[in-house]
């Protein structure tokens, strides 16, 4: 697929603000926009030793910080046997006991008291700001959110997890998040995928990381509200455009920010969106491809 | 279905005579898929009060029903009279109006939801409908354009009952002020479920004005609906009666071949009672599979080996 840059003229730059950014080594969902030189990255990640690995690597302009997103009250930060289940709640050890793997995953080794930090205070986004949040933090995304409103009203796109079983005692859940998200002017985009396991003592095919039917968590992808190009300035409908096209494959979504760019500021970028994608789709491509 | 129906493992493998479980299908209109309960029915194990308001739609199903099925003409809702939208495509009919400014931007999508008719109807509040004072409610599906939210909103005697809800819950504005997935979300935890299954989502392409799109296939990645399925909290044994836990691990497995927490509300049961389901259910799906591969059972068979199953099943 082309670059969407191929049809804007001068592409803004995007901000990712990735709050829980531990490398778990997957390529991040928007590593187009990275290698294209489009995005800089913001991110946190309160397990320091992996936070130092996330700046150890990281490439010029990116920058993250040691710190534990929530509230802003000081709060105990489990640290568990599988750094990525680290939470700001205490794992569910009763529930987590029933299903294959999980409970050796969640086992707390260290709690330590950690002052959290709310998105709406953190100085380094001031600047910034945020167009694209990725929210991964094990129950406490309702938390992050809740304390970011400033930082929601100029974000066009959220990515978070959701946990919708009670793997963590008293997380937050799907309504919970869903609440403050409408409340900020978002709808849900789309889904991404659910993980899940099996429970004692049945193995589903594939391992232990496999499931039967139990789905445990998933990812939603929140978006602005597209209905009215009103509801956004030009440069916002074409990073909104620029993150549906790079990240999400959402080549409709992305059409349509062009249109409501293009109907504020009496561009073309819609049309020529369309024209990009009618090369690529041409029948001799199709023809070739079969 | 994450690992498909391949195995036949039939309940009564390890349940002699399950009990026959009552279902509520709320918003029972024909979509052209199988309804939720036709496994059950098929294995004689359901009875079932549905509720369509659509008349025409609702004689269709009667004629069609099962053994042990009748379908009520109502709309339910908060007990109120209000309107009913008829759409041009039955099934999007709703108590809701439809979000045209939002609908218009989809392909093909506002023609189907097109109000071609409107109906003043007298809701009725789930709780308050006589027919289920006397069957009860086991597993209760909810799929009202819309309505799933007020519809459980007044049934909190009914959900307190069911130990299954598959409702279908809107993720985007489709209807103007229809709460959604995270409103049903909220209520469905507060009445102690959680969630068992997302169960993929449907929707349409947004329109390409100048009809150009992508592909041949438009692309689906605006999600407008979802079906999702809860079941009560099965972390403590005692949460439920074992009757009850039996009924629940009837539905799941029929339903959704959810073996493993199908023998778990079983070894919730056991706990309770002294019985031995889960170890019964747990050889006889043994059983199944090795009939499935042609092998003959082993002679200490499967019974006194708990993770036999899941030795086979990860093998499989």
């Amino acid at each position: 697929m082309f670059p969407i840059t191929a049809v804007i003229d001068e592409p803004p730059a995007l901000t990712i603000v990735d709050v829980g950014a531990m490398d778990l080594g997957n390529a991040p969902r928007w590593q187009r926009l990275l290698d294209a030189g489009a995005a800089r990255v913001v991110g946190f990640e309160p397990v320091e030793a992996e936070c130092a690995r996330l700046n150890e690597t990281a490439a010029h302009g990116h920058r993250y910080l040691p710190y534990a997103i929530g509230d802003g009250t000081q709060r105990t930060l489990h640290v568990t046997r599988f750094p990525a289940c680290t939470s700001l709640y205490a794992p569910n050890a009763t529930f987590l006991k029933l299903f294959q793997d999980l409970a050796p995953l969640f086992e707390v080794v260290a709690s330590d008291s950690v002052a959290t930090r709310r998105l709406d205070d953190i100085v380094e986004l001031r600047e910034t700001g945020c167009d694209f949040m990725k929210l991964d933090i094990q129950g406490a995304e309702r938390d992050a959110l809740e304390n970011a409103t400033r930082l929601l009203a100029t974000t066009l796109v959220v990515e978070t997890e959701v946990i919708f079983t009670p793997m963590y005692e008293g997380q937050p859940g799907l309504g919970d998040i869903d609440r403050v998200l409408r409340r900020n002017g978002f709808i849900i985009h789309r889904h991404l995928g659910n993980g899940g396991r099996t429970l004692k003592p049945m193995l589903a095919h594939g391992g232990p990381g496999a499931y039967l039917s139990q789905q445990l968590w998933c990812d939603m992808v929140y978006v602005k509200d597209f209905t009215r190009a009103a509801s956004l300035p030009t440069e916002g409908w074409i990073k909104f455009a620029m993150l549906m096209h790079e990240v999400f494959d959402a080549f409709d979504l992305a059409h349509l920010a062009l249109a409501h760019a293009d109907r504020r500021a009496g561009s073309s970028l819609a049309a020529r969106y369309s024209a990009a994608h009618r090369a690529e789709w041409s029948p001799a491509i199709q023809v070739k491809e079969r | 279905m994450p690992h498909g129906f391949d195995l036949p493992f039939s309940i009564r493998d390890a349940i002699a005579d399950p009990p026959v479980v009552a279902v509520v299908d709320a918003g029972a209109i024909d979509t052209g898929s199988d309804p939720v309960w036709k496994a059950l029915a098929a294995a004689g194990l359901a009875r079932i009060v549905g509720f369509e308001p659509i008349v025409a739609a609702c004689d269709k199903l009667n004629a069609d029903a099962p053994d042990g099925a009748y379908f009520l003409p109502t709309a339910l809702g908060d007990g109120e009279v209000r309107t009913l939208r008829i759409a041009r495509h039955a099934p999007f009919s709703s108590l809701y109006s439809v979000n045209q400014a939002f609908v218009d931007l989809f392909d093909g999508l506002a023609a189907l939801m097109a109000t071609v008719d409107s109906e003043h109807v007298a809701t009725r509040r789930l709780d308050d409908v006589e027919a289920l004072q006397d069957s009860g409610c086991d597993f209760l599906k909810v799929s009202v354009q819309g309505s799933e939210y007020e519809t459980l909103i007044n049934a909190p005697k009914t959900l307190e009952q069911a130990l299954v809800v598959q409702t279908t819950a809107c993720l985007a504005p489709v209807y103007v002020d229809s709460p959604g997935i995270g409103p049903i979300d909220t209520l469905l935890r507060a009445a102690g479920f959680i969630v068992h299954q997302y169960l993929g989502s449907g929707g349409r392409a947004l329109a390409w004005p100048d009809g150009v799109r992508p592909g041949a296939t438009p692309p689906l990645n605006q999600h407008l609906w979802s079906d999702v399925v809860y079941v009560k909290d099965f972390t403590h044994a005692d949460r439920q009666s074992a009757e009850r836990w039996i009924r629940l691990a009837v539905i799941v497995h029929v339903t959704y071949g959810a073996w493993d927490l199908a023998h778990l509300a079983l070894c919730h049961a056991d706990r309770l009672t002294g019985s031995t389901l889960g170890p019964r259910y747990l050889a006889a799906g043994n059983e199944a599979l090795l009939r499935t591969r042609g092998q003959a059972l082993p002679a200490d068979a499967a019974r006194s080996k708990p993770g036999w199953l899941s030795r086979l099943l990860s093998r499989a």
